[in-house]
C-alpha cells in the first residue's frame, strides 16, 4: 500500500477524533436504559451490511442505508452517532476484513453523517412520535439527504486527496449517482420508524426479510442482461468477421460511448440504450455489404445515407425508440444541431458519432484507410469541436481518457490571438 | 381468427364486470372514502399495474392485485373493483398511449371480474369467505381463491389466443405463475397488516416498499423483450441481403411455432423452435449478397458456399447460452425427409423434429412470396405443393398439421 501523505493522515485523524470527542462530551444524552433497542439496531446494521444488493448502475447498494435512516429518525444526534458507528465498525469489518485506519475512518464518517442527519431532521421539526408523519415530509426527506451529502463529502474528500481528483466535481458526481437509489430507501425507513414507534421495536426489522428476495431478482436481471448483450455482440462480431478491417469495431465504439456517457453523467437507463445503439450503429451495413468490401468505389454520400437509414429502420423495431434515432443520426455533424433549433439529434447520437470517429481514425476503419496516431486524432477532435462534434462531448472525452487540457476552455485559438494582441 | 376470439372474450368480460360492479354498488352501501387517500392509492395502483412481469409461455402478471386486495379487505370490495378497472389507464396515459389500450384494459377487467365473483361468493356464502372479517389469515385464504380464479381466466385467454393445447399449457403456466402469485399474496397480507397497525399512511408506505422489491421483475421482462427484438433486428438485416425476403425469418418463426403447437409439442421445445425459426438463416450473414440475390442458376462453388449457411449458422449459435438448444435444429433445417438434403443427408425420424417443421414453414413462405422471376403462389396452391412433396421432401406429419391449421384459418376468413 502506498504511504498516505501528511495532509491525508491529518484529515483521517481529525475525522476519527471528532466523533470520539462528541461521544465523550455528550454521552449523557444517550438513553442507556433503552440498551436492548440500541443493540437491536446495531445488530440490524451488521446484518444489513451482509445483504449487498447489486446496483444496476454498478457497485453495490447495501441495505444499511435504510436502517441508518431509521436510526437518524428515531434517535437524537449523539445516539445516532453511537449506533451508526458501532454497527458500521462491526459490519464493515466482518464483510471487508480489518484494516485499522479504514475501519475507524469509515465508522467515524458514517457516525458523523448520521448525527448530522438526525440533527437536521430534528431542527426541521421532525418527530417520530408525531401522529401523522406524512405531514412532515420536509424533515423526512432532508434527514437522509443531509446524511448522504455528508457521507459523500468525507469519502469524496479522502479519495480526491489520495487519487488527486478534482474534489468538488467528484463530490457532486458521487452524490448525484446515489441520490435516486437513496430516495428509494426512504419509504422503507419511514415504515420501519412507524412500526418501531407505534407497534413494537422489533417488528419493523421484519422488513429486512424482503431484502434477500430483491437481491436475488436483481442479480438474476444483471446476469440475464450480460448474457443477452453478449449474444447481440457475438452476432455482430460474426458479421464483422466476414468484413475486412472492421473487426471489433462495434464493441470498441460501444466501450468508448459508454465511458463518455458515464463521464457526462447520463442516467443508467440511457447509458444502456447508448451501449445498444453503439453496438448496433452499423447494423444497416449487414444488408449492404458488397459496397463496403469493394475498395475501388469511393465512398458516396448516398451510400452513407443508405446504411444509416436502413439501420434506423431496422432498429425502429426495438421497444426503445431512442436507439433508432441514435443509429439514424450517428453521422450527423454537430453543426446541423446548431443550425436547426428544432433539431432532434440526441445526446446519444452525438456521443456515438464521436466514439465512432475516434475508433475509425485510430484503427483505420472505413471510411479511413490508414490508422492515425493518438496525437493526430486528438488534434482532429480539437479542430472539429463545435463543428463536427459537440464540444461538451469532446471535453468529456479528454477527461475520460486523461488527455491534457480536459479542464481548459475549448476555444484556445481565440485566446491565443487575444493574448498576442 | 385470433383477434376475433379475443374481442369476444373482452366484451364478455366487460359485460360481466359492469354487471357485478353495478350489482355491488346498488346493494352495498358505498362508504365515504377519504378522497386524498383514495387518489394516492389510485396513483399507486396505476404505477403497480405498470410493474408487469411476463409469464412463460404467454400472459403477464402485475403488482396491482396485491394492493387492491389489501384495499378490498380494509376499505371495501367496491373500492377494490374501481381501482382494478380504472387504475391501469394511468400507465397507458403516461406512456403517451403507446401501449395497446385493449391489453391494458383487459387485464384490469379480468381482475375486476375475479374480484366481483369473489365478493358475490362472499355475500351468498358468508361462511366460506368472510370478506370483511378482517383477520390476516382470512385475507390470505381469500387471496388464494382470487389468484386461483385469476389463473383460470389467464389459462382460458392463453388457450384461446395462442392456440396452445390446454394439456401442454397448464404445467408451464402454473410453474411460471406460482412464485409471482405467492409473492403477491404475501404482499397483500403485509399491507393489510400494516394498515391495521398504523393506518392508511402505513399501508401506502408498505405498498411502495413492496413495489420496489418487485421492480426487478419488470426489468427482467423488459430485458427479454429487448433481446428478442434485437435478434429479430439482426435477422432482418440479414434478410435484407435479399430484398425479396423481407421479414422472411419472422414469418417462418411464426409458422413454425403454430405447427409445433398444433402437433402438441411441449412448450420448451416450442420455444427452441421459435428461436431456430428466427435464426435459421443467420448463417447467411457470411454469404455474399450477390450470390443470395442471383436469380439464375448458381455455379457449383456458389452453391457450396450457399449450402454452408446451415452449418455456419449452427456453429454461430451453438455457444450462445439460451440459444444453444436451437443450434441442432438450425444445422439440419435443409435435410429432406427422404435423405436427399444437406449438410449431412439425414432421413426420416433421424432429422430433429424442429428442423422438419422449419423446412415446411420455410418452403411455404418461399412459395407464397413474390420473387424477381415469378409471382408468389396463393396459399391454396402452396399447400398443394407441400402436399405433393410430403414424404419425399417434407415430413407428412408436419405438413398435415400445417394444413389443418391453414384450412381452419382460410375458412374463418371466408365467413365474414
Amino acid at each position: 500500500m502506498t504511504k498516505l501523505s501528511f495532509d491525508v493522515l491529518a484529515f483521517v485523524y481529525v475525522v476519527v477524533a471528532a466523533p470520539v470527542f462528541l461521544f465523550v462530551a455528550f454521552s449523557s444524552t444517550i438513553p442507556w436504559d433503552l440498551y436492548p433497542q440500541l443493540l437491536v439496531f446495531i445488530l440490524a446494521i451488521v446484518l444489513a451490511s451482509f445483504l449487498g444488493i447489486q446496483n444496476p448502475a454498478g457497485g453495490i447498494i447495501r441495505a444499511t442505508g435504510t436502517v441508518l435512516y431509521a436510526v437518524l429518525y428515531l434517535f437524537n444526534p449523539i445516539t445516532a452517532l453511537f449506533v451508526a458507528s458501532s454497527g458500521h465498525i462491526v459490519g464493515s469489518t466482518s464483510t471487508r476484513g480489518w484494516v485499522t485506519w479504514r475501519a475507524c475512518f469509515n465508522a467515524a464518517q458514517v457516525g458523523l453523517s448520521a448525527a448530522l442527519g438526525s440533527l437536521v431532521f430534528r431542527k426541521l421539526g421532525g418527530d417520530p412520535a408525531q401522529q401523522d408523519i406524512l405531514h412532515h415530509i420536509a424533515p423526512v426527506l432532508a434527514g437522509p439527504i443531509v446524511y448522504q451529502i455528508s457521507n459523500n463529502f468525507f469519502v469524496g474528500l479522502f479519495f480526491s486527496r489520495v487519487r488527486r481528483l478534482p474534489f468538488l466535481w467528484n463530490w457532486i458526481a458521487s452524490f448525484r449517482s446515489v441520490l435516486f437509489s437513496d430516495l428509494l430507501g426512504i419509504p422503507a425507513a419511514v415504515l420501519l420508524t412507524l412500526l418501531y414507534t407505534r407497534v413494537h421495536p422489533v417488528i419493523g426489522l421484519g422488513l429486512l426479510v424482503v431484502l434477500p428476495f430483491e437481491a436475488w431478482a436483481l442479480e438474476l436481471y444483471l446476469q440475464r442482461r450480460s448474457v443477452y448483450l453478449q449474444i447481440i455482440e457475438s452476432l455482430i462480431r460474426a458479421w464483422e468477421l466476414s468484413q475486412p478491417r472492421v473487426r471489433g469495431h462495434a464493441r470498441r465504439v460501444a466501450d468508448i460511448a459508454v465511458a463518455l456517457a458515464r463521464e457526462l453523467g447520463v442516467v443508467e437507463r440511457d447509458v444502456e440504450s447508448i451501449e445498444f445503439g453503439a453496438l448496433l450503429h452499423d447494423v444497416g451495413m449487414i444488408g449492404l455489404d458488397e459496397t463496403l468490401s469493394d475498395d475501388q468505389i469511393p465512398l458516396s454520400s448516398s451510400w452513407m445515407d443508405a446504411h444509416v437509414k436502413v439501420g434506423a429502420e431496422i432498429a425502429g423495431e426495438l421497444p426503445r425508440r431512442e436507439i433508432a434515432e441514435m443509429v439514424l443520426n450517428h453521422h450527423a455533424p454537430y453543426q446541423a444541431t446548431l443550425r436547426d433549433r428544432k433539431s432532434t439529434i440526441s445526446l446519444g447520437a452525438r456521443i456515438i458519432s464521436l466514439a465512432e470517429e475516434v475508433d475509425s481514425r485510430l484503427n483505420g476503419i472505413f471510411p479511413y484507410k490508414e490508422p492515425v496516431p493518438y496525437s493526430t486524432m486528438h488534434a482532429i477532435l480539437t479542430d472539429e469541436a463545435g463543428r463536427g462534434f459537440d464540444p461538451a462531448i469532446v471535453k468529456a472525452f479528454r477527461r475520460a481518457f486523461r488527455l491534457p487540457g480536459g479542464e481548459e476552455p475549448l476555444d484556445t485559438p481565440e485566446m491565443n490571438t487575444q493574448s498576442a494582441a | 381468427m385470433k383477434s376475433k376470439r379475443e374481442l369476444v372474450w373482452t366484451l364478455l368480460l366487460g359485460a360481466l364486470a359492469g354487471g357485478t360492479l353495478g350489482f355491488i354498488l346498488s346493494s352495498a352501501s358505498v362508504r365515504a372514502v377519504q378522497a386524498p387517500w383514495f387518489v394516492a392509492v389510485w396513483l399507486l395502483v396505476g404505477a403497480a399495474s405498470w410493474l408487469e412481469a411476463p409469464l412463460q409461455p404467454a400472459g403477464e402478471v402485475n403488482f396491482a392485485p396485491a394492493i387492491f386486495l389489501a384495499v378490498s379487505a380494509s376499505v371495501g370490495v367496491e373500492a377494490g373493483m374501481i381501482l382494478a378497472i380504472s387504475a391501469p389507464v394511468l400507465p397507458w396515459l403516461l406512456s403517451l398511449r403507446r401501449r395497446p389500450l385493449r391489453g391494458v384494459l383487459m387485464h384490469g377487467v379480468e381482475d375486476a371480474v375475479v374480484l366481483g365473483a369473489l365478493s358475490l361468493i362472499a355475500s351468498t356464502v358468508p361462511r366460506v369467505t368472510a370478506f370483511r372479517l378482517g383477520s390476516v389469515a382470512t385475507l390470505g385464504r381469500v387471496s388464494l381463491v382470487f389468484f386461483s380464479l385469476r389463473f383460470v381466466l389467464l389459462f382460458v385467454r392463453t388457450t384461446l389466443g395462442q392456440g396452445i393445447r390446454p394439456g401442454r399449457l397448464f404445467g408451464p403456466l402454473l410453474r411460471s405463475c406460482a412464485p409471482h402469485y405467492s409473492f403477491l399474496v404475501g404482499a397483500a397480507m403485509t399491507m393489510y397488516l400494516v394498515h391495521r397497525l398504523i393506518g392508511p399512511a402505513g399501508m401506502l408506505l408498505a405498498a411502495i416498499v413492496l413495489a420496489e422489491v418487485y421492480y426487478p421483475w419488470r426489468l427482467l421482462g423488459e430485458q427479454r423483450g429487448l433481446f428478442m427484438t434485437s435478434l429479430k433486428m439482426i435477422i432482418e438485416a440479414v434478410d435484407l441481403k435479399d430484398p425479396y425476403t423481407s421479414r422472411h425469418s419472422q414469418r417462418v418463426s411464426n409458422y413454425a411455432v403454430m405447427i409445433a403447437r398444433n402437433m402438441g409439442l411441449p412448450e420448451t421445445e416450442v420455444e427452441q423452435i421459435r428461436v431456430a425459426g428466427l435464426m435459421h438463416d443467420i448463417g447467411k450473414i457470411g454469404v455474399k449478397g450477390s450470390i443470395i440475390r442471383k436469380p439464375s442458376r448458381l455455379s457449383d462453388d456458389e452453391m457450396e458456399s450457399m449450402r454452408r449457411h446451415a452449418e455456419f449458422g449452427a456453429a454461430m449459435i451453438r455457444d450462445l447460452g439460451p440459444l444453444a438448444g436451437s443450434g441442432r435444429i438450425v444445422r439440419h433445417h435443409h435435410e429432406h425427409f427422404n435423405g436427399t438434403g444437406y449438410p449431412v443427408g439425414l432421413a426420416g425420424e433421424a432429422i430433429p423434429l424442429g428442423s422438419r417443421i422449419i423446412l415446411v414453414a420455410d418452403a411455404f413462405d418461399a412459395l407464397t412470396t413474390d420473387r424477381p422471376y415469378r409471382k408468389g403462389k396463393s396459399r391454396e396452391e402452396a399447400l398443394e405443393v407441400l402436399k405433393t412433396n410430403a414424404g419425399s421432401q417434407f415430413d407428412p406429419r408436419a405438413v398435415a398439421a400445417f394444413r389443418s391449421l391453414l384450412v381452419q384459418r382460410l375458412e374463418a376468413q371466408k365467413i365474414p
